[in-house]
């Protein structure tokens, strides 16, 4: 009965290891998806191959490295199911950790314009804080999160 | 990744087996729950320990447009012959070369030329044949490539998006290791071409100086490759690929300001600051030698 009862567990935990994966895979190109697209969406930006998409955990931060060209304008979209929201995203300098934007000082926007001056390689710490989520099991805590980055290059002003 | 799960999932079985002794029904339930909370702890320990750092790079096309903007102009001697992809006979050979030709096609694509566009597609669908990835050259993007010929904006557009899928497709099905072979590939074919572009040096080339902010894709992307370093098929590469970072993370600053500068307009930050790079003609040299020899020994495996 007990080696039963094991099994069982066992057999389980293997599943869940499965639905981790599953899980994962079912994020792939997230950030594409209508709901993050459609949003974003801005005259004379095109898309940003470095956009991405991942399984997040309530509470548990990612972490991704990505290079931004200087002389361009960027727009970033954070985009998760609302019942998740807000997500917290922290963006440094990858080469020398300053600070560079929280966005908890803007009541955790999830739409984020700038203006780069040098190139850059920017490291953004992203974590779903889900204030809606209700104690539950470990899959109800997951979700996918989207980073859709569209890009231009920064008009020239003046006649 | 393999090696954890399989780790946790012995050791677990160990853990499971190693409770031998008769209890009471009551035990047995207080035993098989803590045993359930464990492992579902387990489970989750394992989703916090692949919260590793997540490293991108833009894509050949992205790159390429941005040295354009600086002037770079098209010669059709630098880019691969089409007709030596039947050379290639072993996976890292395929792979690198599959990557030579995706940075070629962006660079064709960018210029608009019609007549290359078709013959160095078809090299990408055989040699993605061949290292298994053909899954991931979607058909009706390359019937879409095939009736957009005149469009630039387009082929730009869809070179893009094929590196970007044939990337996707390698990450989810754990083809890591090819992965960072195809973008290595593709890093140094581009970063080739640029430098072979530049006929001699001029310190303020705005080619040049449009290459130099490269060394953040290259760090990037060796980040990238050495994450999967394990992986023998990646030991050669991951030496030459130092031997380019080394080179770009000895350039000079031409300008620097040491506080990151954050304001608001109109909703907008604008993140000034930062560091702007430049090569002087010794590293420029450097560079071009090192690139080349790294780029013919690739072009000419087989």
């Amino acid at each position: 009965m007990k080696l039963i009862r094991y099994y069982i567990l066992g057999t389980f935990y293997v599943l869940c290891l499965f639905s981790l994966n599953a899980q994962s895979l079912e994020c792939n190109n997230y950030h594409k998806r209508s709901l993050c697209y459609r949003e974003a969406y801005a005259e004379g930006f095109n898309y940003y191959g470095q956009s991405a998409s991942a399984l997040a955990e309530k509470g548990v931060t990612l972490t991704y490295n990505a290079v931004f060209y200087g002389g361009k304008d960027y727009i970033i979209n954070l985009c998760c199911l609302p019942l998740f929201e807000p997500v917290h995203m922290v963006i440094y300098d990858a080469d020398t950790d300053e600070l560079i934007y929280d966005n908890e000082e803007d009541e955790y926007l999830n739409r984020v314009a700038f203006t780069m001056e040098f190139t850059r390689s920017l490291l953004f710490e992203i974590t779903v804080i889900g204030d809606g989520l209700t104690d539950g099991s470990l899959d109800s805590k997951r979700t996918c999160v989207g980073i859709l980055i569209l890009w231009r290059k920064v008009p020239k002003i003046g006649f | 990744m393999k090696n954890i799960k399989y780790s946790i999932l012995l050791l677990c079985t160990l853990i499971l087996f190693s409770c031998t002794q008769k209890k009471t029904s009551n035990e047995q339930q207080d035993e098989a729950k803590a045993t359930f909370d464990s492992l579902m702890q387990d489970t989750s320990d394992i989703f916090d320990n692949l919260q590793v750092v997540m490293h991108r790079f833009p894509t050949p096309g992205e790159m390429f447009g941005v040295i354009k903007e600086g002037g770079l102009q098209y010669y059709d001697n630098l880019i691969n012959d089409y007709k030596k992809s039947d050379n290639y006979l072993n996976t890292k050979a395929q792979a690198l070369n599959l990557g030579v030709y995706i940075a070629d096609f962006a660079y064709i694509a960018l210029f608009g030329r019609q007549n290359e566009t078709v013959v160095y597609l078809e090299a990408i669908e055989d040699l993605g044949e061949k290292i298994n990835i053909s899954g991931a050259i979607n058909e009706s993007l390359v019937k879409r490539i095939k009736s957009n010929l005149g469009n630039v904006d387009s082929l730009v557009n869809f070179s893009d998006e094929a590196y970007l899928d044939m990337f996707s497709y390698c990450e989810n099905n754990n083809m890591h290791p090819i992965n960072a072979l195809i973008s290595s590939g593709a890093y140094i074919e581009g970063l080739y071409i640029a430098l072979n572009s530049i006929d001699k040096y001029s310190e303020n080339d705005p080619v040049l100086e449009q290459l130099a902010q490269q060394r953040f894709t290259f760090k990037n992307l060796l980040a990238y490759v050495s994450d999967y370093r394990s992986d023998k098929i990646l030991t050669d590469i991951i030496i030459e690929l130092e031997k380019i970072n080394s080179i770009f993370n000895s350039l000079e600053v031409e300008k620097s300001v040491s506080k990151v500068s954050s304001s608001k307009t109109d909703n907008k930050l604008i993140i000034g600051g930062g560091k702007k790079y430049k090569f002087n003609k010794k590293q420029f040299k450097e560079l071009k030698t090192v690139t080349n020899k790294i780029r013919n020994s690739i072009t000419n495996l087989s």
